[in-house]
């Protein structure tokens, strides 16, 4: 295809500036594409955290021993996905964990003392306002003395790690801001190392797209090797940033932050969506500041 | 053809390269441009290619359409047009295919050449036609045009030119860096291409050309064209 050819061979000639522009393009992508998905993370789909997808129903004494025929009735609502007794082994077990202390207070008088609790879980399509009615719901089951939603006891830091998701996305865009820049900047440079040629092609009856052409061509290779590049990148680093995450994030209450092969996939898609966008918008505003197009 | 009504051209208010020049090449004609080096020869070539823009004055095409205003018109005529440059104008990092097949990418109607599909198509033959019709060997088809001597490029770009077929040949100086036997092989080549049609108007510094072929001259002289029409009347 002569066309690939006449891009490849523009590439090879300016060899360091391709590479330079190829792989500032897939750091920028990569980093830009990290900081989006943290993003989405923290606020975009909310089923990641688990504060929104349960709460805890305290039974009252008097009917703890009919706390199974709560059972039926708590599940019957809208969006409870699972209803269980939360057995005072396991809870012990959780106290163990998190906070060993309590357990060694609660073991010096005894387990009869913990009440009965039952632990609901959401659907993940729950809407907000759906759960709110639910939890309401929950609240007015005869027996249920107390629900323990924990949503609400984090709604502060969660209102503010919203904010830091809306950051996060922010410094996303302005990081394909800068590839519009570094694209504009190489294309320039494009245009004026080849100026002559230009000239010469426009001197056989060359129009306006056929000179664009391939450099259409060079922003297509620019962004399917930038993305492929963050791809491997995301990939191979996927428990590094994993681990930086969670070890925040987790502790929140947030599902363990993972990058799958389908976040991978998607990732790739938009890698490449924004590099093609950056590079075709940068090298039309570099042609027309050089009043070639 | 190419017509130049009262064309001026001015590099800046101190340098007038070209002052009220008339000029009008028709189909099938052939002229010599001579004159002293900086006389405004390849102005005037590049003024009739549509390269450059007359500063007052108009260069019309066919009678008509001015090349300064008309873009989709003077795109179409350079598609009809040849230029062998002074200084080649030749990609040397890239093969003598790749060179010369160029302008086949913007084709034209009418030659039956057929237009290079920018996603495919060969030209080889073509090619080929063309570089032997300048005396180069076929063996130099993929050879880098950065690797051959100053006159086998020279017939490059020659073979560029022609490669079209175009109805119009300008030619600044193609003869200028070939030995004797190939300025006259390429001399022999217009006007033959002459004698089928194509208008060919070529600059040149050669007195011994001028003499022996023998078409009217137009003679530059601190940017004022005279002209003689006489055969062979060689002005310098």
């Amino acid at each position: 295809m002569p066309i690939l050819s006449i891009a490849l061979a523009g590439m090879r000639r300016r060899f360091l500036s391709t590479l330079f522009t190829l792989f500032s393009t897939a750091a920028i992508l990569i980093a830009g594409t990290i900081l989006g998905y943290w993003s989405y993370w923290i606020h975009g789909d909310q089923a990641n955290l688990k504060a929104h997808r349960s709460v805890a129903v305290f039974v009252s004494p008097k009917h703890a021993n009919e706390a199974d025929s709560l059972l039926p009735k708590i599940l019957a609502m809208t969006g409870v996905e699972s209803a269980t007794i939360v057995e005072a082994e396991e809870f012990m077990e959780y106290l163990g964990e998190y906070f060993p202390d309590l357990q060694g207070s609660i073991d010096e008088v005894g387990t009869e003392i913990l009440p009965t609790m039952i632990q609901v879980g959401f659907d993940k399509s729950l809407s907000l306002v759906a759960r709110e009615n639910t939890v309401r719901g929950i609240t007015s089951v005869k027996g249920a003395i107390r629900v323990d939603d924990g949503a609400k006891q984090v709604s502060g830091a969660i209102a503010s790690l919203n904010w830091l998701s809306v950051g996060a996305g922010i410094m996303g865009a302005c990081l394909w801001l800068v590839l519009v820049v570094v694209s504009f900047t190489h294309f320039q440079g494009v245009q004026f190392k080849e100026l002559q040629e230009i000239k010469l092609l426009r001197g056989f009856g060359a129009s306006e797209s056929w000179i664009l052409l391939p450099w259409i061509v060079e922003a297509c290779v620019y962004a399917t090797f930038a993305s492929m590049i963050g791809v491997l990148v995301l990939w191979f680093g996927r428990g590094e940033l994993a681990v930086l995450f969670n070890q925040f994030f987790e502790t929140l209450g947030y599902e363990r932050f993972v990058i799958n092969s389908e976040a991978a996939l998607w990732a790739g898609v938009v890698m490449f969506l924004a590099g093609l966008m950056a590079h075709i918008i940068g090298g039309f505003a570099a042609l027309l500041r050089g009043k070639f197009a | 053809m190419i017509t130049l009504k009262r064309v001026s051209k001015f590099y800046d208010t101190n340098t007038q390269v070209l002052r009220a020049v008339d000029f009008s090449l028709g189909k099938g004609d052939f002229f010599f441009v001579v004159g002293d080096s900086g006389a405004g020869k390849t102005t005037l070539l590049k003024l009739m290619s549509g390269e450059e823009k007359p500063s007052k004055g108009s260069v019309l095409l066919n009678g008509v359409a001015d090349v300064s205003t008309d873009s989709r018109v003077i795109r179409s005529f350079r598609k009809r047009t040849g230029f062998v440059h002074q200084d080649f104008k030749l990609f040397l990092d890239r093969t003598v295919l790749e060179n010369v097949s160029l302008p086949l990418y913007f084709g034209r109607a009418g030659t039956g050449i057929k237009r290079i599909s920018l996603f495919g198509g060969s030209v080889k033959k073509v090619v080929l036609d063309a570089m032997k019709l300048v005396d180069l060997p076929e063996k130099m088809f993929n050879t880098k045009v950065g690797n051959l001597s100053g006159g086998e490029r020279q017939r490059v770009a020659i073979a560029r030119a022609i490669i079209n077929r175009p109805d119009v040949l300008i030619a600044d100086e193609p003869t200028g860096s070939l030995d004797h036997n190939h300025t006259w092989a390429i001399i022999d080549l217009f006007q033959k291409l002459n004698l089928k049609g194509m208008a060919i108007i070529l600059a040149t510094h050669d007195r011994d050309i001028v003499r022996k072929v023998r078409k009217p001259t137009a003679h530059l002289e601190k940017g004022v064209l005279r002209f003689d029409t006489r055969e062979g009347a060689c002005l310098f």
